[in-house]
């Protein structure tokens, strides 16, 4: 009995990997950094679960191909239109769909999965911008009382013809965009019900008002219409089987494992060998340094970025340390101090973008003109942009507070966000040009925990700071408004006010002709380019490695709105194929 | 039991060091050859410690702070003792100079050569960040083993002396802290506290008397009812005088080896929370950090990142663990 | 004796309460912002920052939150850990088994090859034998882990590709272990594969807990082998062992019956020692080897201020401490007559 196990033990301890290093064609594998914090749709928020959930469930309409304009019906027979001055929006939905629990797809599981979304609403999720659309508040029930069940049940209704009804307090061109997240997938109500979730009747529904429900038991035990199902999961990994009764074209993947591998470098040696199929590969100096050109490595490149950078310059800093002397005096800086445009410009002269782009983003990356993904509608390339001058920079240093700047100096204290390299990097740059045009200009840098970052930032007292947005759905307007207007989220970090801007951009939340609200959008940028509230920081370029048997995912079936564009393929994994 | 008390009466000077060097302990060093070397290597890094400024001088090109900050504008100037940047320099460094120079922003490692002798890690300076490195080390290994030494001996000595429910309640308290990893307690105090020198000292601080505390309770619970100890009471001695020109200076020798062993883990510790990313920030001349970089860079081609900061840092232990091992062997009675 | 052993086993709940407190009084020195940042994961939601704090209490006061904090606990719920997206008590349930399995196939290396060394060092003291074991012994304790962790990464997978690199086990005989018919007996992966008669998956296993084990083993059996070998020294000259040399005893049995048998007393409470420094350590180890343990978890989740984690694990250690130290005394009752417990 011993001697053949110890034999067994012995051959396979030998054999090493090599001999089993032969993924199926039906499979695929993938290696990411980090654990998926939850597979509830409710609850998601993140890239990592994000590309989970929208292979598990379906959303009613998502993304057409690599398109952030045209969406693509799933659980709706077709892309609706609004009627009643844009209030109302009535869905057709699919028939004869099931869940991976065998129930079958009704018009009472869409209305349950947004009453849902509207009842919890905890902090922690996405659904601050569905409220938003249909309650008019983005607070939950708790936080704010005119949020009733009334309201609620009013939002959402299912009529007599078994069609989805919203009701909208007022027009929203963004509301198609918020549905297409996959935060709003639908749910299988009697499944959840059966788990112990919220049971749907206005009885319960203030015990579920604010509650986090990343780790419910739906997130436990999913139960989606979407092409995979969860098998089963651990510490290590999570694994998929195609579900076979999807309701769309059958999958060629028929398994997907989903491996956490927090080591880059165990990872990048997976993936060359060709145990993984995808992997999170690290930055672009990883992958074109370690990856690229070695055998059986496809790298997919010039991919859109969503997502924008810039570094504030606040007009009204709220903290007496970060400010130093509190004058202009060489050891400090005012609390207005950048309310000078003319300091403002001389600082965006003095960033050296291109150095930025060729150190930081390997010559791969791009100078937009505004805040705004140039993949994204509204966006104007047209728009002057800054460049790196020595001399320009000077000049309006010389012209800021009336020569003072010039002949008294500053000492400004600028902080980034710990562990951010690119932050880090983007305002040692910064700082080194802006020292050198000047003896007596003095730029302190230093890193500040995430958590009094957004806390300080929040109430202002941040002179200096980098940060970025990432889009929730595909509309200018979240980006556009977020920076520019005077009531958007970033402004109390760089009390940038400028009444026409905010005159413009309230225009275009409520204009639903793309032509109109792309013009109001380019007179937004040009005055920002004149007024240079922010320092536009490059964005670069997206790319992505891949295994060379790998069929379906190239630059035009990437869509950067899908939870996987961040990490993967920007492809949901019914797409993919192997050869 | 007859460790060399130190005698209480008044000698000259030289006579008092030519009596420690021909100590039986001392002896027992000296003809050690392990210690001979620990000792040098641990000199070595001293002195490394000592003169950083002027073996990785701080260059302009790289586009730090350090020469502004000390008010000159060459590297040349740091050299002359006759200016003030010289005695600055080496006595109070100001803090911009303890950021490792960059060479460039680009994460790629860059082979050793040219301006930086060791390479470029995540674009730093390796030859910088390991020569400053070694002086933050060991300066934090000192304050550190100073600070924790200090508290553990009087918390220790009076636990042990008085006894009792301040006793008790002593080593309850100890047993507690002594309950939870120090690793863990020091990463939720530097979670609390944010990354930063002062930080990382209060945080080993207050995890690190207690292994003092313990000792010299020990000691001193067996020799405060030696007799010496009775016959100094009977005289009138005072409590105080009597822990302090007694009994501690009996468990002096066996506190003094952990405290040289801990002169090289304490620092080591501290580069395992950089590499964990919980330590000095992004950027300070510090070693763990270096090995943290050299995670991603496995290829054989960039040897360079993974290895140099691991011989520091390596040696360095090595250093200290030779020294104080030898120590240990000198004082314990039972080698010979 | 029993009587010892209730008493120990009564002053777990007074430890977990006093360490449970100094805990939350260190993390309290934080505003209600800064421990809400715990639960943001990007910039949108820190708009929701306010809302975080109050929906979950976090600036009620310190009694208030503890109080809370300690009724749930109480009843047997732990919180849940954002860190690992789980449960605190399934999270430990989940992970721990790993963690002793690392511990187990380490820690029985460590006490017998540092018994081992540490008596051949001994008997050939200042010959060749012993001049090297004692360079090895400083080099183990000088060594620290996340540096030697490294480096063997870099080499023995890195540059020669010999073993696997960090990881539980590879892609493929991942399926098998998440395949439904995978039985989880005992939680340890290797032993489980070998209970499902998946050879080619133990093997895995094993091969991936290659360097991890490696690491402990260089670093925990130096220290063991360094007081091992001052023992044997020790009870070598001592005068019971000259009487039995006097007696005619031989040699060997000199050695191994009388002399190792006393120097084996204080390695009792070195090895509860090292048990408990396995855990503490395995927190760089498993975060080097991305070895899914509890130290991997605790580490990160210490990190984020993963507060419901923390003190989980903090209950968790005060019961492994608690126990090691008493069963190590009760170890040194049984070996040594002369210890007597009341």
């Amino acid at each position: 009995m011993m001697k053949p196990t110890s034999l067994t033990l012995l051959t396979a301890l030998l054999l090493g990997s090599a001999a089993f290093a032969a993924t199926p064609k039906d499979t695929l594998v993938i290696q990411q950094s980090n654990d998926t914090p939850t597979l509830d749709p409710t609850a998601n928020y993140d890239t990592g679960s994000s590309n989970m959930i929208e292979n598990m469930y379906d959303t009613l309409w998502t993304y057409k191909g690599n398109s952030l304009r045209a969406f693509t019906p799933m659980l709706a027979t077709a892309v609706p239109t609004f009627t009643n001055n844009g209030k109302t929006l009535t869905v057709n939905l699919r028939k004869g769909v099931k869940f991976h629990s065998g129930n079958s797809f009704t018009c009472a599981d869409a209305q349950y999965t947004f009453e849902r979304n509207l009842v919890t609403n905890s902090a922690e999720s996405g659904n601050w911008f569905l409220a938003e659309s249909l309650t008019g508040t983005q607070a939950n029930a708790n936080d704010d009382k005119s949020v009733t069940w009334d309201k609620i049940s009013k939002a959402v209704q299912c009529n007599a013809q078994g069609q989805l009804v919203f009701t909208l307090p007022k027009a929203d061109p963004a509301f198609l965009a918020k549905l297409a997240f996959s935060g709003q997938s639908i749910l299988d109500k009697q499944w959840a019900i059966k788990q112990g979730e919220w049971d749907g009747t206005e009885k319960t529904w203030k015990d579920w008002v604010g509650k986090d429900v990343q780790g419910s038991n739906l997130s436990k035990n999913p139960s989606g219409t979407g092409p995979y199902q969860l098998v089963s999961r651990d510490a290590n990994a999570l694994l998929f089987k195609a579900f076979a009764g999807y309701w769309g074209k059958k999958p060629a993947i028929q398994n997907v494992i989903v491996q956490k591998i927090p080591e880059l470098a165990a990872r990048q040696q997976a993936f060359l060998r060709g145990d993984a199929d995808l992997v999170e590969t690290g930055s672009r100096a990883n992958i074109e340094e370690q990856l690229k050109g070695k055998p059986g490595v496809v790298i997919v490149d010039g991919l859109p970025n969503t997502s924008a950078t810039g570094i504030f310059m606040n007009e009204n800093i709220k903290a007496g340390d970060a400010l130093g002397s509190g004058k202009l005096d060489g050891n400090g800086i005012p609390a207005n101090f950048f309310s000078d445009a003319n300091l403002r410009r001389g600082f965006a002269y003095s960033f050296n973008y291109a150095q930025y782009i060729q150190d930081v983003q390997q010559g791969k990356g791009k100078q937009r003109t505004m805040l705004l993904p140039d993949s994204f509608p509204g966006y104007d390339a047209k728009v002057k942009t800054y460049k790196f001058d020595a001399a320009q920079a000077k000049s309006y240093f010389q012209k800021a507070w009336g020569g003072n700047v010039w002949k008294n100096g500053f000492t400004l204290n600028a902080d980034y966000r710990a562990g951010s390299v690119a932050a880090q990097t983007a305002m040692e740059i910064l700082k080194k040009n802006v020292e050198a045009l000047n003896p007596k200009f003095k730029v302190n840098i230093k890193q500040k925990q995430w958590a009094d970052m957004l806390n300080d930032s929040k109430q202002g007292k941040e002179p200096m700071i980098i940060i970025g947005w990432a889009p929730d759905y595909a509309d200018p307007d979240n980006f556009m408004y977020t920076f520019y207007s005077s009531n958007g989220y970033y402004f109390p970090r760089s009390n940038w006010k400028d009444a026409a801007v905010d005159k413009w951009l309230d225009q275009a939340r409520a204009t639903v002709n793309p032509a109109e609200r792309n013009k109001l959008y380019s007179q937004v940028a040009n005055r920002a380019y004149e007024q240079a509230p922010y320092l536009l920081v490059p964005a670069g370029v997206g790319l992505y490695a891949i295994r060379d048997n790998l069929v379906g995912a190239n630059a035009s079936t990437y869509n950067p709105m899908l939870g996987s564009s961040t990490l993967f393929t920007g492809t949901a994994w019914k797409d993919l194929s192997k050869k | 039991m007859t460790t060399t008390l130190p005698t209480s009466t008044p000698e000259q000077t030289p006579g008092r060091f030519k009596s420690f060097f021909s100590s039986r302990p001392v002896v027992k060093l000296r003809r050690n050859k392990l210690a001979v070397a620990g000792l040098i290597m641990t000199f070595v890094f001293l002195m490394v410690a000592v003169f950083a400024p002027f073996i990785a001088a701080p260059s302009q090109a790289a586009g730090g702070n350090c020469l502004r900050d000390l008010g000159i504008t060459q590297t040349s100037q740091i050299y002359n003792p006759a200016g003030g940047a010289f005695w600055k320099v080496l006595l109070t460094a100001p803090d911009s100079c303890y950021h490792t120079e960059r060479e460039s922003f680009s994460p790629i490692p860059t082979p050793p050569g040219g301006g930086a002798y060791f390479g470029t890690s995540q674009g730093y300076d390796i030859f910088y960040g390991m020569i400053w490195g070694t002086r933050v080390m060991m300066k934090l290994g000192l304050v550190i083993v100073a600070i924790t030494l200090f508290t553990g001996i009087v918390v220790g000595a009076v636990s042990g002396y008085y006894g009792g429910w301040l006793d008790n309640l002593i080593q309850r308290f100890i047993d507690v802290m002594l309950s939870l990893p120090s690793l863990v307690l020091t990463i939720v105090l530097l979670t609390v506290l944010g990354p930063s020198i002062s930080s990382i000292i209060l945080a080993f601080c207050l995890t690190g008397w207690t292994q003092y505390a313990r000792i010299v309770r020990g000691d001193i619970l067996r020799t405060r009812n030696l007799e010496f100890v009775d016959a100094a009471r009977s005289l009138g001695a005072r409590d105080f005088r009597l822990i302090f020109k007694h009994v501690l200076p009996n468990s002096v020798a066996s506190v003094l080896t952990i405290a040289i062993l801990d002169l090289g883990t304490i620092p080591l510790s501290i580069a395992a929370l950089s590499f964990l990313g919980i330590g000095l920030p992004v950027g300070y001349t510090d070693w763990g950090q270096f090995m943290s970089f050299a995670r991603a860079w496995m290829d054989n081609q960039y040897w360079y990142v993974t290895v140099l900061p691991a011989a520091f840092i390596i040696l360095f232990s090595l250093g200290w663990n030779l020294f104080g091992d030898a120590v240990r062997d000198a004082f314990d009675p039972r080698t010979r | 004796m029993l009587n010892f052993i209730i008493r120990r086993i009564a002053q777990i709940p007074l430890v977990m309460l006093a360490l449970s407190l100094l805990l939350f009084v260190i993390i309290f020195q934080l505003t209600p912002a800064q421990r809400a940042a715990g639960y943001i994961r990007s910039e949108q939601q820190a708009a929701q920052l306010d809302n975080i704090i109050r929906q979950r209490g976090l600036d009620q006061p310190f009694p208030i939150q503890y109080g809370k904090w300690l009724s749930s606990t109480v009843q047997g719920d732990l919180g849940f850990s954002r860190t690992s997206s789980k449960p605190v008590f399934d999270t430990m349930k989940e992970r721990l088994p790993s963690t002793i399995e690392l511990s187990l196939y380490a820690g029985i290396p460590i006490v017998l090859l540092g018994i081992w060394l540490g008596t051949l060092s001994a008997l050939n003291k200042d010959r060749f034998v012993d001049q090297f074991l004692r360079v090895f012994a400083v080099l183990g304790t000088s060594l620290p882990s996340f540096v030697l962790g490294i480096v063997l990464l870099k080499f023995l997978y890195g540059s020669l590709g010999w073993l696997p690199g960090p990881g539980q086990v590879d892609v493929l005989n991942q399926f098998a272990v998440l395949d439904p018919t995978f039985k989880h007996y005992t939680g340890m992966l290797s032993v489980d594969a070998m209970l499902n008669g998946r050879w080619a998956v133990a093997g895995d296993v094993l091969r991936h807990l290659i360097m991890p084990v490696l690491t402990l083993v260089i670093i925990f059996s130096a220290n063991i082998l360094k007081v091992m070998r001052a023992q044997m020294l020790e009870t070598l000259t001592s005068d019971y062992v000259r009487t039995a040399r006097a007696k005619g005893l031989g040699n060997k049995a000199v050695n191994l019956k009388h002399a190792r048998r006393n120097a084996l007393l204080p390695i009792v409470t070195l090895t509860g020692f090292t048990a408990i420094n396995l855990l503490a350590g395995a927190i760089i180890t498993e975060t080097i080897f991305a070895y899914p343990g509890v130290g991997q978890w605790v580490g990160s989740a210490a990190q984020n201020l993963d507060v419901p984690a923390v003190m989980g694990f903090a209950l968790l250690s005060a019961i492994i401490v608690v126990v090691i130290s008493t069963l190590t005394d009760l170890f040194y009752g049984v070996v040594d007559p002369r210890v007597r417990f009341d």
